[in-house]
């Protein structure tokens, strides 16, 4: 509640400087209040003090001016007595009783009732002190006792010199009482004035202290709010400001570390701006050189597209050369027959007696013509059918053949060749074989590749062609007794022109087309070719095709 | 019985011999023919038993000619040997759609072509 109520007394001041002022003031306030109660306090009792005495003073000294007069109750020597009193300041009245309670003179302020001063002894010579009040206002009275004394009695004055008891030098009377009544007006003003002077004191201490606070709070809030806005200005990002340090105290080192602070801040800032420059600066030399790249790329791009239209229209030259190879190899083939259509049908005719009689001399070299020139047809055959395969001209032929038809042909062409080398050159077909659908002659032609190869390539033992039909598919074997072939030539070797060995060229003939040619056909087919061989054991060769191969379309 | 005419159609005079000279011993007559055009003419006027059709002639191809001998009711029934220079290529196929009774690739054995001559034209006696 106190703290609220001081924030809103302190409106507009920081909450710091209500804490000072609250912690601080009330100490003050409460040192003067107390100081100055004591003060007032003492002073009153020393004023009262002495008002006390000067009231005994003149009570006493009034009754021993009236001692005379009450005496001979002579009232004009008392009222005389009386005035010379009522002269001193604060006296308000003065009373003046007689032994017996009768007021036998009266002076100064007249009062409505009159206390009677009773037995009034004196003790030790101190007239007692009472306060009473007359009509609202306050006194202070002073009744001292009025003494007379006697020297002498009347029994001595008239019988002389009388023993008188041991000790007993003088004997005194109370004859009646001066009662004086001091005004306490006075004193209590004077009371009052000092309370007031000390309450000023206060008042005016109260303001100094509040003022000199709110210095000094300032001297230690200022620093704080300019720290404050500085932090804040710092968090806006205005790092180049500097706080003045003034103080050495806790303030000032505080400063001092918050310039430290802003200082080391602007310098990681200045470093962070530095490192952002030069990544910008990065990003532009990036840009730039993405855009360098870009057009780079655009141009190997336009130069690729240009090569690649290049290299299309090579392709497409390439592929005309290609055609145009084949086409010239099957004019060339076509060119080549008719001579050697003339050749080996003039020598047949020859050997056939056509034109007479041979001898047997010349029977000998007109078979060697006649083998040489069946030979040589074989291999323009061979390249006619390799190149139109390569221009995609080959087609197959489809019909119905026979199997075994094939395998008899086979045989019968190649049995002269066989028995010449005195091979054992079987054949086994199953008789029951259904007709199969495909291009005979083609299939013919691969059979007598693989055995025209193996009877070549076998100096002796046998060759064996079998044919077997499993799941619809016709598979063709090719066993020789040969010279064999070693693994890595069997995966080459139905790659045009291959053979296995240049010296097995020279030794056994052949171009070598014979397996491409095969595999062409066979692949032509929807069916595989493949080998099995040991060097100096044997071969195997086999080509499986579909009994009734699927028409494709036109081919 | 009549001697028995055959025609021979072909451009190159070194094959013509082969066959003239394979026919000497024979009792076939042989005409012959060194293109498609001429062809048309002798086989209609000469209405031969038998005709050997050469398929590549300069202009007229054999796979024509033999189309039109077809065509004529003349000569639609008269046996068509179609000498096919390319043993492949579907030769054989056209010149059978032509109407070709059979066909001989070339080159040919002389005395494959006779045996075959003789089989679709018996000698006669």
């Amino acid at each position: 509640m106190r703290e609220s109520g001081a924030r809103t007394w302190f409106r507009g001041f920081s909450s710091f400087r209500a804490r000072v002022f609250w912690s601080v003031v009330p100490i003050v306030v409460s040192f003067l209040v107390f100081q100055g109660w004591m003060n007032v306090r003492e002073h009153r009792r020393l004023v009262t003090g002495e008002f006390e005495k000067r009231g005994r003073e003149l009570a006493s000294s009034l009754g021993f001016a009236s001692q005379l007069g009450v005496f001979s109750e002579d009232t004009q020597r008392l009222e005389a007595a009386i005035r010379g009193t009522l002269r001193t300041p604060d006296v308000s009245y003065v009373l003046i009783h007689s032994r017996d309670g009768r007021i036998l003179a009266r002076g100064g302020q007249s009062l409505t009732t009159v206390t009677p001063p009773g037995d009034v002894v004196a003790q030790g010579g101190r007239p007692p002190a009472r306060q009473v009040e007359h009509g609202g206002q306050r006194f202070l009275e002073f009744v001292s006792p009025i003494v007379a004394e006697r020297s002498q009695t009347p029994e001595e004055v008239v019988l002389g010199v009388q023993a008188r008891p041991k000790g007993e030098l003088t004997r005194e009377e109370v004859i009646g009482a001066a009662t004086v009544g001091l005004s306490l007006a006075g004193v209590e003003a004077q009371v009052r004035g000092l309370a007031t002077l000390w309450g000023g004191i206060t008042a005016v201490f109260l303001v100094v202290s509040a003022a000199v606070l709110y210095g000094f709070s300032l001297r230690i809030t200022n620093p704080i709010k300019q720290l404050t806005q500085q932090a804040q200005m710092i968090a806006a990002g205005e790092l180049d400001q500097q706080i003045a340090v003034r103080s050495q105290d806790e303030i000032g080192s505080l400063a001092a570390a918050f310039n430290h602070m802003t200082e080391s801040l602007r310098g990681s800032m200045n470093d962070k701006e530095r490192a952002l420059s030069e990544l910008g600066e990065l990003n532009r030399t990036l840009e730039d050189r993405i855009r360098q790249r870009t057009i780079e790329l655009e141009e190997r791009r336009v130069a690729l597209e240009r090569s690649l239209t290049e290299l299309e229209d090579k392709s497409r030259q390439l592929a005309a050369a290609s055609r145009h190879k084949s086409d010239f190899l099957a004019n060339v083939s076509h060119e080549l027959r008719t001579p050697m259509n003339a050749i080996l049908g003039f020598n047949e005719m020859i050997l056939d007696q056509v034109y007479g009689d041979i001898s047997d001399e010349l029977r000998r070299p007109l078979m060697d013509i006649q083998q040489s020139g069946q030979h040589l047809l074989r291999l323009i055959s061979d390249v006619l059918d390799l190149s139109k395969i390569e221009a995609g001209r080959m087609d197959l032929v489809l019909g119905d053949y026979s199997v075994v038809d094939t395998v008899t042909a086979v045989r019968a062409s190649l049995a002269s060749l066989a028995a010449e080398k005195g091979l054992e050159f079987v054949a086994s077909v199953p008789e029951d074989l259904p007709l199969a659908y495909g291009d005979g002659r083609r299939v013919t032609q691969c059979l007598m590749n693989l055995a025209g190869n193996a009877l070549k390539f076998t100096r002796q033992g046998r060759v064996e062609i079998a044919v077997d039909l499993l799941d619809e598919l016709l598979r063709f074997r090719v066993s020789d007794t040969g010279i064999g072939i070693s693994r890595e030539q069997i995966d080459k070797l139905f790659t045009e022109f291959q053979q296995a060995d240049a010296t097995i060229a020279r030794e056994f003939g052949g171009t070598g087309l014979g397996l491409s040619i095969t595999k062409k056909f066979v692949e032509m087919h929807q069916g595989q070719v493949w080998a099995q061989s040991e060097i100096g054991k044997g071969s195997t060769f086999f080509f499986s095709i579909p009994l009734r191969m699927k028409a494709k379309s036109a081919s | 019985m009549s001697q028995k005419t055959i025609l021979y159609v072909e451009d190159n005079e070194l094959n013509r011999r082969i066959v003239r000279d394979l026919l000497k011993r024979t009792a076939y007559r042989l005409l012959e023919a060194p293109d498609g055009e001429s062809s048309l003419d002798i086989a209609r006027r000469e209405l031969p038993d038998l005709i050997l059709m050469d398929i590549q002639l300069p202009r007229l191809s054999g796979i024509e000619v033999t189309r039109t001998l077809r065509s004529d009711p003349s000569t639609a029934n008269t046996p068509i040997i179609a000498i096919t220079s390319f043993a492949l290529s579907g030769d054989e196929q056209k010149a059978k759609d032509a109407g070709a009774t059979a066909y001989m690739a070339k080159p040919y054995s002389p005395r494959d072509l006779l045996a075959l001559i003789r089989k679709l034209l018996p000698e006669g006696e």
